[in-house]
C-alpha cells in the first residue's frame, strides 16, 4: 500500500509524465515520418476559418472513399501508394504508405489531420489564398500509419514564407 | 454574529435557562471559535482560488495573443516549467498550508488542460472533445483526489461528466439519431438520468474522499435536477410522443440500454451501506418517480403527467435530502416546487391568467406560496427527517 506521501508525489506527477509523454509521441511522429504532400479545400468554402485554425479537407486522390453509409467512425485506411481506400484496420497487400483514420461520413474520410493552427490576425488573408490558390498540406506519416500535420502549402511553398504571403 | 449570541444570552438569562457565568463561557468560546475559524476562512478560500483561475486565464490569454511571436519549443517548455514549478510548489506546501497547496493544484489543474491544447495546437492535432476532457481528467484524478477545498474535485467532477456525457452522444448506437436529440430533449433527459444513478452509486460505494464525495453529490443532484428539467420541458418539442418511424427503433433502443443502465445503478445503490433503510426506499421512490417521468416525456405528451410527476419528483427529492440533514438543499427544492406549482397554475388557466382577474388571482396565489413556505419550511423539513432517518 503507497503511503500518502509517495500518493501525492505520484498524483503530482502523472499529469506532466502523460503530457511529456503525448509530447514526445507527437514529436516522433513529427520527426521520423515520411513526408507526404495533398491537396486541400474547404469543405465549407463559406465557413473555411472556425476560430483559430483553417478546417478543410484533403483531396487522398482516391475515388471512392468512404463509399458506404456504414456506421459513423468506421475504421478506414486509405492507401496513398498505390491509391486505393479500405475499411478495417489492416492496410491492402502491396500498400507501401498509408494512414489510419475512420469514416465520419460517407465520402468523408478524418485521420485527424484535417486541422491547422493559424495566429488570430491571418484567418480572413488565409482563407481568400486557400480559396484562390493552389493549397495543399504537408504531412508527416509513419510506417504503421499515424500521419501529423508539418505545413500548410500555398503554391507549394510555406504560407509563412515570404512567396506564399 | 456575535451581537446576535449576546443577545440570545440576555434573552436566556432573563428566561432563567442558564447563569451568568454559563453566558459568559459560552461567549469566550465563541469568541475563540470565531477568531480561529476567521483564519481559515471559506471566504478568503474562495477569492483566493478565484484569483487563481482568473491570473491563469490571463496567462492563457496573454499566450493566445503573443502566438506568433512566441518559438513553439518555448512555448512548450514554458508550459512544462511552469507544470513542475505548481507541482513543486504544491508539494512543498502540502502540510505547510493548505490554502496554497489547493491554489497550486487548482493551477496545475487549469494548466494541464492548456498544455493539452498547446500540443494540439503545435502539432495541430483534432479530436473529439469528448476525449480531450477524458483524457485531461484521467492525468488529473490524482489532483482532484488530493485537493482539500470542493473546487477542484467540483471541477474535474464537471469535466468527467461532461466527458462522459459525450461519449455516450457520440457512440454508434446514438450516432444515428443525434441530430433528433435536441427535438427531444427527453432523450439527453435518459443520458443524465443514468449519469445520475451511476454518480450516486460511485459516490456511495467507491469513494472514500471526503472532499471528492461532496462534489460528486454537488453534481448528482444538478444533473438529477438538469434530467428532470429536460424531461418536464420536453413538451415544448414539436415531436414530443410521436417519432418518425424510421427513428422508433433507434430511439427505443438507445432508451432500453439507457433505463436498464440507470436501473444497474439505482439497483446497486440500494444495497450501498452508507444509507438507512428509509433513506434507501426513498432513493428507490426517486428513481420509480425518474423513469415514470421518463416514460411519460418520451412516449406521450400528456402535460398533466409531466408536471404531476415532477413535482412528486422533487418531494421525494426534497424528503430524501432532509433525510440526510441537507437543509439548504431541502429549502431550495421547496421552492422549486412551489415555482413548478406556479407554472402548473400558469398551464392550466392561461387564457385565465390574463384577465385582470386571472393576474389578481396569480399574485394571490404566489403571496399565499411565500408565506406557507416561510411558515412551515421548518416543520416540513423535521417531519420530512423524521420520515426518511
Amino acid at each position: 500500500m503507497m503511503s500518502s506521501k509517495h500518493a501525492i508525489a505520484a498524483a503530482l506527477v502523472l499529469p506532466i509524465v502523460a503530457l511529456g509523454i503525448l509530447t514526445s509521441y507527437r514529436q516522433y511522429i513529427y520527426a521520423t515520418g515520411q513526408d507526404v504532400i495533398l491537396p486541400i479545400s474547404g469543405y465549407d468554402p463559406r465557413n473555411l476559418i472556425s476560430g483559430h485554425y483553417l478546417s478543410y479537407s484533403i483531396d487522398y486522390g482516391t475515388k471512392d472513399i468512404c463509399p458506404l453509409s456504414k456506421i459513423p467512425d468506421a475504421p478506414a485506411i486509405v492507401c496513398l501508394n498505390p491509391k486505393s481506400f479500405i475499411y478495417g484496420d489492416t492496410p491492402p497487400k502491396g500498400c507501401t504508405l498509408f494512414i489510419r483514420g475512420a469514416c465520419e461520413s460517407p465520402h468523408r474520410f478524418t485521420a485527424g489531420v484535417e486541422r491547422y493552427y493559424i495566429p488570430e490576425h491571418q484567418g480572413s488573408p488565409l482563407e481568400e489564398k486557400v480559396q484562390s490558390q493552389k493549397a495543399a498540406i504537408l504531412l508527416s506519416v509513419t510506417k504503421n500509419g499515424r500521419a501529423m500535420v508539418k505545413d500548410l502549402l500555398i503554391n507549394g511553398k510555406s504560407w509563412k514564407t515570404p512567396e506564399a504571403q | 454574529m456575535t451581537r446576535d449570541l449576546s443577545k440570545s444570552l440576555e434573552r436566556w438569562i432573563s428566561s432563567g435557562l442558564i447563569h451568568g457565568d454559563q453566558a459568559q463561557r459560552i461567549q469566550e468560546y465563541e469568541n475563540a471559535h470565531a477568531a480561529h475559524s476567521h483564519e481559515h476562512s471559506w471566504i478568503l478560500n474562495g477569492f483566493v482560488i478565484l484569483g487563481a483561475a482568473v491570473i491563469s486565464i490571463g496567462i492563457i490569454s496573454q499566450i493566445a495573443a503573443h502566438w506568433e511571436n512566441i518559438p513553439d519549443w518555448l512555448k512548450l517548455m514554458g508550459s512544462f516549467l511552469g507544470l513542475i514549478g505548481l507541482a513543486g510548489t504544491a508539494w512543498g506546501y502540502r502540510e505547510k498550508n493548505s490554502i496554497i497547496f489547493d491554489t497550486a493544484l487548482l493551477f496545475l489543474f487549469l494548466l494541464c488542460l492548456g498544455t493539452i491544447g498547446l500540443i494540439s495546437q503545435i502539432y495541430h492535432t483534432t479530436g473529439p472533445l469528448y476525449r480531450l476532457l477524458l483524457f485531461w481528467c484521467s492525468i488529473t484524478v490524482g489532483v482532484a483526489y488530493f485537493a482539500r477545498h470542493l473546487l477542484v474535485p467540483w471541477l474535474w467532477t464537471g469535466a468527467l461528466l461532461g466527458g462522459f456525457t459525450l461519449t455516450i452522444y457520440e457512440a454508434p448506437l446514438f450516432s444515428r439519431i443525434q441530430p433528433t436529440f435536441t427535438e427531444y430533449p427527453g432523450l439527453i433527459g435518459i443520458i443524465l438520468f443514468f449519469l445520475c444513478g451511476a454518480m450516486a452509486l460511485i459516490r456511495s460505494t467507491l469513494l472514500a474522499n471526503n472532499t471528492l464525495k461532496g462534489a460528486f453529490k454537488a453534481w448528482t443532484l444538478i444533473i438529477g435536477l438538469g434530467s428532470l428539467a429536460l424531461f418536464d420541458l420536453s413538451f415544448n418539442s414539436p415531436h414530443s410522443g410521436r417519432f418518425p418511424s424510421e427513428l422508433s427503433a433507434s430511439i427505443m433502443n438507445a432508451s432500453v440500454i439507457l433505463y436498464s443502465l440507470a436501473v444497474i445503478a439505482f439497483t446497486m445503490l440500494v444495497f450501498s451501506e452508507e444509507y438507512t433503510k428509509g433513506q434507501k426506499v426513498g432513493a428507490v421512490l426517486i428513481f420509480l418517480s425518474f423513469l415514470g417521468i421518463a416514460h411519460v416525456s418520451i412516449l406521450t405528451d400528456s402535460a398533466f403527467w409531466r408536471a404531476f410527476l415532477t413535482i412528486i419528483s422533487l418531494m421525494l427529492m426534497a424528503i430524501f435530502l432532509a433525510g440526510i440533514d441537507c437543509k439548504r438543499l431541502f429549502t431550495f427544492l421547496l421552492s422549486l416546487i412551489g415555482l413548478r406549482f406556479l407554472i402548473l397554475y400558469f398551464q392550466a388557466l392561461g387564457s385565465l391568467a390574463l384577465t385582470g382577474l386571472g393576474l389578481i388571482l396569480s399574485g394571490l396565489t404566489i403571496i399565499a406560496g411565500a408565506f406557507l413556505w416561510q411558515k412551515y419550511r421548518h416543520s416540513l423539513f423535521t417531519w420530512s427527517h423524521k420520515l426518511i432517518s
